[in-house]
């Protein structure tokens, strides 16, 4: 997993992380515990957990899947690839 | 970061799970002049193209531009030319008025999983744009065999919003 920013053309910031860490069902279950939507719905474990196995499944099938690109009108960039 | 035709290459051979060892072979160069082009070392010869085109399924124009048929064309497969909704992808494009750029890629098996256990997906339709998104109807065209441009609008302050299954 790849998390990268740039502003106006310069690289801000570049972080590698192994998506196995992220995408796993020990951190799907962590999440189903604290984490919360932004109208403050909750996730189940099992949720997170099928959710996961299909962002898994998807990755491996697909490497260098760009999850979300935004670019704004004032040169700042971020990108997370899978 | 702009998608270079290296990077595009390298990405179909990817999509299509071959090596370059493979591509290398069936299109009858060396596996080292792929390296090259997938690092936008050197470009390949225009008599390639459309063999590369055929190899990875595309026209020789989505794989030049990047600009594929399916955010042009909308269809309707017939189930024997159907891909297995673990190969698709929904993306998501918002353009807005002020020169403001979003995309969002969802693999639709997430889709699928979000539909079918009810779960609410913020990172989507936490975006203004994308807030009435009905994924359970995307899903339901999807597995009737709906390919390509779902939808394109345009809203008042000049935003567009473009979403399609490819």
């Amino acid at each position: 997993m790849r998390i990268y920013m740039e502003e106006n053309g310069r690289q801000k910031i570049n972080v590698h992380l192994p998506s196995g860490l992220v995408f796993n069902t020990v951190t799907a279950t962590l999440a189903a515990a604290f984490v919360k939507g932004q109208d403050g719905e909750r996730y189940t474990g099992e949720q997170l957990r099928k959710a996961v196995q299909a962002v898994n499944e998807y990755r491996k099938s697909h490497p260098e899947w760009v999850l979300m690109e935004v670019q704004s009108h004032t040169g700042q960039l971020v990108e997370i690839r899978l | 970061m702009e998608e270079t035709l290296g990077r595009r290459i390298a990405n179909l051979r990817r999509a299509a799970a071959m090596t370059q060892d493979e591509l290398a072979e069936k299109v009858g160069i060396s596996a080292q002049a792929v390296s090259k082009w997938e690092n936008d070392q050197t470009c390949p010869d225009i008599t390639l193209l459309p063999s590369l085109a055929k190899i990875f399924g595309v026209t020789v124009d989505e794989l030049l531009s990047g600009k594929q048929a399916a955010e042009t064309h909308v269809q309707v497969l017939p189930e024997n030319q159907r891909k297995d909704i673990r190969d698709m992808m929904l993306r998501m494009k918002v353009d807005t008025g002020d020169g403001d750029k979003v995309r969002i890629s969802v693999p639709m098996a997430l889709v699928q999983v979000a539909v079918e256990t009810g779960m609410a997906m913020p990172q989507v339709s936490g975006n203004a744009a994308l807030q009435n998104i009905d994924f359970a109807q995307i899903l339901a065209m999807v597995e009737k065999g709906v390919m390509g441009n779902l939808m394109e609008v345009e809203v008042s302050d000049g935003t567009t919003v473009h979403i399609y299954v490819e």
